[in-house]
């Protein structure tokens, strides 16, 4: 048995906000990306780049909008190296080989609660120069410091299987709203929301 | 029912695979495979060192090179891929590593080769659900 797996009901793994009550519903449900995915999809061929965990799902929806998606899965590296005990933001995003300024979206996901501030700082600032300008760039944070960070897998058998992915609090820590402002002060704040009772989302544009 | 060719564990391929049957791959393929009318499944053994131009691309194994397909890529949880994705549809499970680029086109003229390939198509193109399993953060 693993034990970084943990079974619960759907229905009630639903009840909380955390997943989908039925297969095929998105698991993930955020505004912010509903509006980068809307505006991917009024001109075909923008490009937008996914750095966070892979999250299959949505790598195709945004693929659907007939954008081109950049996928990079950043949290095995980086926590190989957190196991290692030094983080390197340069190594880390080595391999996210795109000319600067060519990005028309962002996901960032939560890795900047996963970094150190100063390595989060220095991630935001790679991927600002990424982004195009009046493009949008998209993160998520914690509420609480510690809190667990899972993968689903949904049964048909009317299961949720939470797979934990991150959990050690010095993985996961909660970034402050002045530091939120200061880790994106060169892009523009377009909007904020709380997207479950333990996340945070912004969306946010670099200004044309 | 279609033929099903196989390349078996030990078996090491370098060059260009091409034909009309559908192909499993549980051996090592090192140059290119295109099979425009047909499946290719990399097993979980396989790997393959090629750019893939086929109908449908499973891949269970380890694939580096760009995959092209003219009706659907599936990556299986086990499955892995460096290397860019153009189909009309595509799945990735829970589990599967995948570091590229995808682009979903129309389902034409998208498996014909390197000199054909089309530009992304404006149209956005049905998709199927995973029929298993659904992944997401929390």
């Amino acid at each position: 048995m693993n034990p970084n797996v943990v079974s619960q009901p759907r229905h009630q793994v639903a009840s909380q906000g955390a997943a989908p009550a039925l297969l095929g519903e998105r698991v993930y449900e955020s505004a912010a990306l509903r509006r980068i995915e809307e505006r991917l999809a009024r001109t075909p061929g923008q490009r937008v780049l996914t750095v966070g965990r892979l999250c299959g799902e949505t790598v195709v929806s945004l693929a659907e909008t007939g954008a081109r998606v950049y996928v990079h899965d950043l949290l095995v590296p980086l926590l190989v190296q957190i196991d290692r005990g030094t983080v390197d933001v340069d190594q880390l995003l080595h391999q996210v080989d795109l000319p600067p300024g060519t990005l028309d979206a962002i996901c960032l996901w939560d890795l900047p609660d996963m970094l150190p501030l100063a390595d989060s700082a220095r991630l935001i600032q790679r991927m600002t120069r990424l982004l195009a300008p009046r493009g949008h760039l998209t993160a998520l944070f914690h509420v609480a410091a510690g809190d667990t960070a899972y993968r689903y897998r949904l049964s048909p058998g009317g299961l949720v299987q939470m797979e934990v992915v991150a959990s050690r609090p010095r993985l996961l820590r909660a970034t402050v709203n002045n530091d939120m402002l200061e880790l994106f002060s060169a892009l523009t704040l377009q909007n904020s929301a709380l997207l479950r009772p333990q996340m945070r989302e912004l969306l946010l544009q670099k200004p044309g | 029912m279609n033929a099903v060719a196989m390349i078996g564990k030990s078996i090491i391929i370098k060059g260009e695979l091409s034909g009309n049957e559908d192909l499993v791959v549980e051996g090592t393929v090192e140059g290119k495979i295109s099979l425009v009318e047909n499946s290719v499944v990399i097993g979980s053994e396989g790997r393959v060192t090629a750019n893939v131009f086929a109908r449908i691309v499973t891949i269970t194994g380890k694939v580096e090179g760009d995959v092209t397909a003219s009706e659907r890529v599936e990556i299986t949880a086990s499955g892995s891929i460096k290397g860019n994705i153009r189909a009309p549809r595509l799945v990735i499970n829970d589990g599967a590593f995948f570091q590229g680029s995808v682009e979903m086109q129309k389902p034409t003229n998208v498996a014909k080769g390197p000199d054909s390939r089309t530009p992304a198509s404006p149209s956005k193109p049905i998709m199927e659900q995973p029929d298993k399993s659904v992944v997401g953060v929390a």
